[in-house]
């Protein structure tokens, strides 16, 4: 019983990072009924921004956060403008090839620049274990959870009490009903795109202690991604519960299991949630428009 | 696009290709002869992702699980039970067309966003599998493939182009059949609007799930050629990046063209051997060429030089008038 629990306890360190990356996908793609293949990319960029930032020009870790945040936000428009707007009128899955492309070029932008090196985030909080009913938790997993739940709440508010939150609601509900009613609707795609990024960056910056940043760690983003179709796609709650639900799926597995076979575990999740319930635990099946 | 004619402008045309690729093998050295046999081998698969995509309008992103399930079948039944590489193929194709029916099963109800998310997570378990099922796949290390033989010759690395080459120019005639077929005309049809298809009396899935068995079929070809000629697989032929190579040389050259994955194949096995000074930057050269088609020359090379070729020949009385093939 206290194996259970403790596996609970880290299945929800990780899930709280996927929930994150989850939520941005799902932002993206109620906006602009995109699947971005490069948020996993993001969650890499914000996570070297943050290095840089801290170990490089030695800011605190908070400056370093919210600078880094801020970076990939940028990042984002910035790709939302060059690489995605041009694709605007053309077919959904030319914008998703389009994505594929951008994740391709910062991963090698990203190993052409600073090579393969492996960076270690150093630890912001301590990693000496200590005992809570029975299981073993440490500073630094508890911290992770904190700030993942207090991003997911900063957006949150932003979505339900700020006026581009309101235009994003508008906007995923109708874009044309939106549009008439005076919402700049490239506005609220720019807006999107950027917290996505945002949202990808923290979640890639609280990982950056647990795992090696390199180029290829973006492929975690994977993680989010599956999460985000475990919850229905469309809902921004189920993204954040597919989140928790992946993280505490993947522990299970790759203890009673194998952890060598736990990411295959966590993909056959994947395709039957696809086969068997394909709007996910909170999605609403989509009508096709004819 | 103008489509390849039928009788004797085909046959001469498909003489001509048989001829160009034999005196091709004729003159170039082994090294290079080596890299169009890996052309040949990638222009295959690119012709599986265009004729389930960019015919069929079914979207894939993980071709490389297909050219996975061809390859491991033939280095696990030659390595391990000793099979001739004629035996292991059509089990290869086999597979990879069981593998092609099963992934296509969901998307026979389900959307393009959500037929992406299968393929790529079809992919990455292949992927996954053919790392960590050692006792199967010797995991990372590979497996080794023993030289294919015909009635007592031996054929090597360099001799193995002539049964890369007879496979493609099969394939390839096999590709254009289908597309000029009644079933090819269905897949067109569902691609543009699947609900009018349906409407006009094309079977959704019945021609679904045949495109997605022939595109992995193709795959599998490819990937089992692929074994053959490298006498050796390894997961990492068949990770991610490989699956969207098939798709950009697609792009690049023309999807929904016949010859666009062939153009496609050709740049980008032969770019990254001309570039060897910039491997690293290889991978990001190939993806901003994906981009940059995708905004602003969506039709591809071959669709480009259609036009191109419209535009010369404009004087000359109009045939009938041919949609454009571009996805």
């Amino acid at each position: 019983m206290a194996l259970l629990g403790q596996v609970l306890a880290s299945g929800l360190i990780l899930g709280s990072l996927y929930a994150l990356t989850a939520l941005g996908f799902v932002i993206i793609f109620r906006a602009t009924g995109v699947i971005n293949f490069a948020q996993g990319e993001m969650m890499m960029i914000g996570a070297i921004f943050a290095l840089i930032l801290y170990q490089d020009y030695g800011l605190g870790y908070v400056p370093a956060f919210v600078l880094a945040l801020v970076g990939a936000w940028l990042t984002g428009v910035l790709l939302e403008r060059v690489a995605y707007r041009p694709l605007l009128n053309a077919p959904v899955f030319t914008v998703i090839l389009s994505t594929v492309a951008v994740a391709q070029m910062l991963r090698s932008g990203v190993r052409a620049f600073r090579g393969n090196e492996l960076s270690l985030f150093p630890p912001i909080l301590s990693t000496a274990p200590f005992t809570l009913a029975g299981i073993t938790l440490t500073p630094l997993g508890v911290g992770i959870v904190a700030v993942s739940l207090a991003c997911l709440l900063a957006f949150v508010a932003f979505f339900r009490f700020t006026r581009i939150g309101w235009a994003m609601r508008a906007t995923a509900q109708n874009k044309e009903a939106a549009a008439l009613v005076g919402v700049s609707v490239p506005q609220v795609f720019s807006v999107s795109w950027g917290i996505s990024a945002a949202l990808a960056a923290a979640a890639g910056i609280l990982l950056a202690p647990l795992i090696a940043i390199t180029p290829d760690m973006g492929a975690i983003g994977i993680k989010g991604f599956i999460a985000a179709i475990m919850g229905g796609y469309s809902s921004l709650f189920g993204a954040v519960v597919g989140g928790f639900l992946l993280g505490v799926v993947e522990n299970l597995a790759g203890v009673y299991i194998s952890s060598g076979f736990k990411d295959v575990v966590t993909f056959g999740v994947l395709i039957a949630v696809l086969i068997l319930r394909p709007a996910g635990l909170f999605g609403s099946a989509g009508t096709q428009r004819v | 696009m103008r489509r390849p004619g039928r009788g004797w402008g085909a046959g001469i045309g498909w003489l001509l290709a048989t001829a160009g690729l034999a005196a091709l093998a004729a003159v170039l050295p082994e090294y290079p002869r080596f890299v169009l046999s890996l052309t040949l081998v990638n222009a295959i698969a690119a012709m599986g992702v265009n004729l389930s995509m960019g015919y069929a309008g079914q979207v894939s992103v993980g071709h490389a699980g297909f050219a996975a399930i061809g390859a491991y079948t033939t280095a696990i039944l030659m390595g391990r039970l000793d099979v001739s590489f004629w035996a292991t193929l059509p089990v290869g194709g086999a597979l990879a067309i069981l593998c092609g029916i099963l992934i296509g099963l969901p998307a026979l109800k389900l959307s393009h966003l959500y037929i992406a998310m299968v393929t790529f997570g079809f992919g990455q378990v292949v992927n996954l599998i053919s790392l960590n099922w050692v006792d199967l796949t010797n995991g990372p290390n590979g497996l080794a493939v023993p030289p294919t033989s015909l009635g007592g010759y031996v054929f090597s690395p360099d001799s193995f182009y002539y049964i890369i080459a007879a496979f493609f120019l099969v394939l390839s005639w096999i590709a254009g059949n289908i597309v000029r077929s009644r079933m090819g005309r269905g897949f067109l049809a569902i691609r543009d609007s699947e609900v009018a298809a349906e409407s006009m009396g094309v079977h959704l899935a019945k021609y679904k799930t045949i495109a997605f068995a022939v595109g992995a079929f193709y795959g599998g070809m490819s990937g089992a050629l692929y074994a053959g000629l490298s006498n050796y697989v390894n997961p990492d032929a068949f990770i991610f990046p490989v699956s969207v190579l098939y798709l950009t040389m697609n792009v690049v050259g023309g999807m929904g063209t016949l010859a666009g994955p062939v153009v496609g194949a050709l740049v980008f096995t032969v770019m990254p051997e001309l570039l060897r000074g910039f491997a690293e930057y290889k991978e990001f050269l190939s993806g901003g060429l994906l981009l940059l088609f995708l905004v602003f020359f969506p039709e591809g090379l071959v669709g480009m030089l259609d036009r191109l070729g419209d535009k010369l020949v404009r004087s000359a009385p109009a045939g009938t008038a041919s949609a454009t093939d571009v996805a």
